[in-house]
């Protein structure tokens, strides 16, 4: 029983974890950016559901798709605005100067934030904190099951999103090879911006359904977005399916490696793992090249 | 050309220096202004004679910054209080006592480097905090070596106060890890004969791998197990990142009879609400930290009830103070600037710095020797300013035993002591020592 | 092979000056000790700069995980004279050693990996590392303090055991290092190794086909930097006399020392210095002047300098010169062209 219940939640916070670093793959693999403020927009995404929490009526969950929107926008417009002039300036290698400008702009966000709203950590009032569903001796925790759910139907819908719609196709086309996709006539910077866009949305979605069970301090970022580096590489970058499975196993490490040893050995796991993979199989795992 | 280059850094070795050399004709001048008191001569390193500077090292960034707020309000409030109800420290003239802070942010590389800088650039007289006892354990040696006065607050370790050879300049008035110990083992034995229905002999302990989590396990958990409490679990997890399904189904499967958590805030909120939510029923002794805030009771409201905690402090030892109305403005000016009740965090700011100010008051002069052998030297008692908030018999610093005997504190007040505290109603409220007419729940349903 | 001319230039002497004022500082009776701990920071900075810029912009591998070299310095050097007796002077160059040969492993095993895949694999061994040390109370049955650390307890003035009260002789081992490490730097840039770094870091496929051993240079860039930080972090423990994972394993430590880099400009000899001369002195004096409430101001600051730098100084700092050269000399030619054209018309 305790395996069985190890393993449920296990499940749980993986598809939280994939749901935050769907987004940074999928930037990773058309643009070849890796967005070093991914963690600090999600640390921002749950600052205003926070606060949206506290100061208006609204359920968490509708909270949770205003922000998704508001994040969205913002990264549409950093993307168009900021990023593509810097991108446009690079050779055909990655693209590290993306990386240092994300990564000042990641200090900047952590750090105002700390200094305007102080460091406290602060758990938002919902009606869903603590509670759980109860299935004979196992426990669900209702806020993680929710979070759980809508995040692996985010990642369906973002995946078919790719796979059918017109818009899809382009991205995908572009991350393949961003040369010809031009030549088909398809606007680069336009994918670019919604590729972003799409990220940082997942982002502000993670960061509303977040709230009931997580605090919210100036540094939550960091704990999820190094789990998200890894499992952008564990999964292959910009492959959907590859960080839905990125993320369940890290999870599932997390939550085993914990029971059987220490959540301090656990993450050394995870890190030892993510070493391993970077040796072995540096595209994914569920890639069929060799890297 | 490469001229340009050459004077873009000599420009900036050049601001440098005037950055931190710029006050330094200021603070010579001020000495030979002041002919009151010819201590202030002798001693060129000190302020001016109107002036008596603490330097404050607290967090006020970071995992521990509400507490480091709360701390400070509690200095602040004593300062403000004894400049203006009592005029300022009398054997010196009325010189007013002077808060100079500085963030550790918990960092004990940074705590130590503002420590320096109070001593070498603000030039203070005395140093007080720093409420994280990693941050006082590196504060000890700088205190020692620059020959500082060194008031101690919070910063439970046992280890702030030991070290090879003599302490002659750290202090500390309020309690210790050690005597934590005694008030743990007593109240277990209490509640335990209270109702032998709940079985207390084994426990879970799950600590936050950092200095005071440890320190915890070092003291508590092995204390415990000497006593002949059985360990089932010990387990660490890294601060922040906790999710504590996992800690919490293995806690489920062991039977364990109650359950000590060392964490700070957030963490506690947290694992409050999955131990709520995985519907445990092992009985919570708190080891401190987090649970002693208000912003606990505010963030798991009802949940809050009914824990047992290791505290310092709770308004109950305040009951029997010497001057209500005082405490009375206190609770006032601290809800109003803090927004938070007082807790243990402000009475150890408070007992903190008016145990320092009483030395001074004694030595009659700010030379740093002079000050430390006066706190070497204080024999306080209840009617005592300093002990307005505590329920200490007194303040006298002496040697103290740590719970095992294997070593040694210095300069620890001997007279101090935990208690052990139970949230009632959503107040902290003293449940142990036994103070008659308090609330007490047990067994917690 | 030296030639007189070329040594004495403005440049140069300027350099050469300011090394004097910095040799005699501390002499200076108006020299506070908060001005020599803010001046040893600064070297100390411009050292860690340097020694990184060795791997981050010579070989072009843009880590953000340095600071682990820094730690394994540390904790070796300290462990070294707590448990074995021996001096941090003899104990720091067995650091770097360590550190070398870690370095080696990590070198052989991540190089194949290209820019942000090494920067996040880099990342990931610093968070490793740091879990690691704080999760183990013990190593090779010597305590390692867990996530307390370790505290060198003050027992009085020696100098084999780098223990002093003033801050001057870690002050003067700070300069030494820095001086030595920048003429390191020099070294390596105008030699063969240089070269092929420069060849390799610009276009590595094609360097490697004419015959270049890319994983020789790449783990000699990354040994010798690594040798470098651990030497630094063992000084700089003794300088604390309490080390932590989390202060030793320093991701904030990391990025700036990066920043430093890449604001002052990657890949040059110039850029470090200048990078951690400037932000490092700005950092403290904002830490001292707007004390406790602002003092996360200092990184916001960092992250904007380094964006607007990325922005539009990409070559960072010290291309300042190389502008103002083009359009000091634009604009004579303009002149040039102005006298001719004039001189036509008579």
């Amino acid at each position: 029983m305790l395996y069985l219940q190890t393993f449920i939640d296990a499940l749980m916070i993986g598809g939280v974890y994939s749901v935050i670093a769907v987004g940074l793959s999928l930037i990773f693999g058309v643009m070849r950016v890796i967005n070093w403020s991914h963690g600090e927009s999600l640390m921002v995404s749950m600052l205003i559901a926070l606060y949206m929490n506290q100061y208006t009526p609204l359920d968490p969950y509708v909270i949770m798709l205003i922000v998704g929107a508001v994040m969205f926008v913002y990264g549409y417009v950093l993307q168009s605005v900021v990023i593509s002039r810097i991108l446009s300036r690079e050779t055909d290698r990655e693209p590290i100067s993306c990386l240092l400008f994300t990564a000042g702009l990641g200090m900047v966000m952590s750090y105002s934030v700390q200094i305007i709203f102080g460091s406290k950590q602060v758990m938002a009032q919902t009606k869903y904190n603590g509670r759980a569903l109860h299935m004979g001796d196992l426990v669900v925790s209702l806020p993680k099951l929710i979070a759980f759910i809508i995040a692996v139907v985010a990642v369906a819908a973002l995946w078919t999103f790719l796979q059918k719609s017109e818009y899809g196709r382009a991205i995908r086309a572009t991350s393949q090879n961003r040369s010809v996709a031009t030549l088909m006539g398809i606007s680069e910077k336009r994918v670019y911006s919604v590729s972003f866009a799409i990220g940082t949305m997942l982002v502000g979605l993670a960061g509303g359904m977040l709230i009931p069970y997580f605090s919210v301090y100036p540094t939550v970022g960091s704990v999820f977005s190094n789990k998200s580096f890894i499992i952008v590489v564990l999964g292959g970058k910009g492959s959907v399916p590859g960080a839905l499975l990125g993320g369940l196993i890290v999870g599932l490490i997390e939550k085993f490696g914990a029971l059987f040893f220490s959540e301090s050995v656990a993450q050394i796991i995870v890190f030892l793992m993510f070493i391993a993979i970077l040796l072995f199989k540096p595209t994914g795992l569920l890639s069929k090249d060799k890297g | 050309m490469k001229k340009f280059l050459a004077i873009i850094l000599t420009l900036a070795m050049a601001l440098s220096l005037v950055a931190c050399g710029g006050d330094k004709p200021e603070e010579s001048a001020k000495p030979e202004e002041s002919a009151k008191t010819e201590e202030s001569a002798k001693t060129e390193e000190s302020s001016g004679a109107d002036v008596y500077k603490i330097g404050v090292v607290l967090p006020m960034t970071g995992g521990s910054a509400r507490m480091g707020e709360l701390q400070y309000e509690g200095m602040k409030l004593f300062a403000e209080h004894y400049n203006e109800a009592i005029g300022g420290i009398q054997s010196l003239g009325g010189a007013k006592i002077e808060l100079v802070l500085a963030d550790s942010t918990g960092d004990p590389a940074t705590g130590a480097s503002e420590a320096e800088r109070l001593i070498n650039n603000e030039k203070v007289d005395a140093l007080a905090g720093p409420y994280n006892s990693s941050v006082g354990a590196v504060m000890q040696p700088i205190a020692e070596k620059y020959g500082v006065p060194f008031t101690v607050t919070n910063c439970t370790a046992d280890n702030v106060q030991m070290t090879e050879g003599e302490l002659k300049y750290t202090f500390r008035p309020n309690h210790s890890n050690s005597s934590n110990v005694g008030a743990i083992l007593d109240c277990l034995a209490f509640l335990q004969e209270k109702d032998s229905s709940v079985d207390l002999s084994s426990f879970a302990i799950i600590y936050e791998n950092t200095d005071w989590g440890n320190s915890c396990v070092d003291t508590y958990a092995a204390a415990l197990e000497a006593a002949g409490y059985e360990m089932k679990i010990c387990e660490s997890f890294e601060s922040g990142s906790a999710d504590f399904s996992t800690i919490v189904n293995k806690i489920k499967n062991s039977g364990a009879g109650f359950i000590m958590p060392c964490m700070y805030v957030s963490d506690a909120v947290l694992f409050m609400n999955q131990y709520t939510e995985y519907g445990l029923d092992n009985a919570l002794i708190w080891a401190g930290g987090g649970i002693l805030t208000d912003d606990f009771i505010t963030s798991v409201g009802d949940l809050a009830n009914n824990q047992i905690t290791l505290n310092g402090w709770c308004v109950d030892t305040m009951a029997e103070s010497n001057d209500p109305e005082l405490c009375d403005w206190l609770s006032e000016r601290c809800k109003e600037d803090t927004g938070s009740e007082l807790n243990e965090n402000v009475a150890n700011g408070w007992i903190g710095v008016a145990t320092l100010i009483q030395a001074v008051e004694d030595a009659g002069t700010k030379d740093k020797d002079a000050v430390a052998a006066a706190m070497k030297a204080l024999d306080l008692g209840r009617d005592s300013l300093a002990l307005l908030l505590h329920a200490y018999e007194g303040i006298k610093m002496g040697e103290k035993e740590t719970w095992d005997g294997s070593g040694v504190m210095q300069n620890q007040n001997i007279y101090s002591a935990g208690i052990m505290t139970q949230i009632v109603d959503g107040q902290i409220r003293q449940i142990y020592p036994d103070w008659s007419g308090n609330p007490l729940v047990w067994p917690v349903a | 092979m030296i030639d007189k001319k070329k040594l004495l230039t403005p440049k140069n002497i300027l350099v050469t000056v300011v090394l004097l004022i910095l040799a005699l500082l501390p002499i200076f009776p108006t020299t506070g000790a908060y001005a020599i701990q803010l001046t040893c920071l600064t070297m100390l900075f411009i050292y860690w700069a340097s020694a990184y810029n060795i791997i981050g912009g010579f070989a072009g591998h843009t880590s953000l995980g340095h600071a682990c070299y820094v730690g394994i310095g540390a904790y070796v050097a300290v462990m070294l004279y707590l448990y074995g007796g021996i001096s941090p002077w003899i104990g720091m160059f067995i650091a770097g050693i360590v550190a070398a040969v870690i370095a080696g492993i990590i070198g052989y095993v991540t190089f194949h990996m290209r820019g942000s895949y090494y920067t996040l694999s880099s990342v990931a061994l610093l968070n490793c590392f740091r879990i690691a040390m704080a999760a183990s109370k013990e190593i090779f049955g010597f305590k390692t303090g867990g996530a307390v650390g370790l505290k060198i307890s003050w027992m009085g003035e020696s100098v084999s055991g780098m223990q002093f009260v003033s801050k001057v002789p870690f002050y003067y081992i700070f300069l030494v290092f820095m001086i030595l490490c920048v003429l390191l730097c020099w070294y390596i840039k105008n030699s063969k190794m240089g070269y092929y770094l420069a060849a390799i870091t610009t276009n590595q496929d094609a360097a490697s086909s004419l015959g270049v051993n890319i994983m020789q240079y790449k783990l000699m860039a990354l040994c010798s930097s690594a040798f470098l930080m651990a030497l630094g972090g063992a000084v700089y423990a003794f300088f604390l006399t309490s080390i932590d994972p989390l202060s030793m394993f320093n991701y904030d430590t990391s990025a700036r020392i990066m920043l430093m880099t890449v604001v002052g400009g990657l890949g040059t000899l110039w850029g470090p210095v200048l990078g951690a001369a400037l932000l490092v002195p700005l950092n403290e004096w904002m830490r001292a002047s707007f004390g406790a409430r602002l003092s996360g101001l200092s990184f916001v600051i960092y992250g904007i300098i380094l964006m607007l730098v990325v922005m539009f100084l990409p070559k960072g700092l010290v291309s300042l010169k190389d502008k103002y050269e083009k359009r000091r000399y634009e604009k004579q030619q303009a002149k040039e062209v102005a006298v001719k054209e004039a001189s036509v018309h008579e």
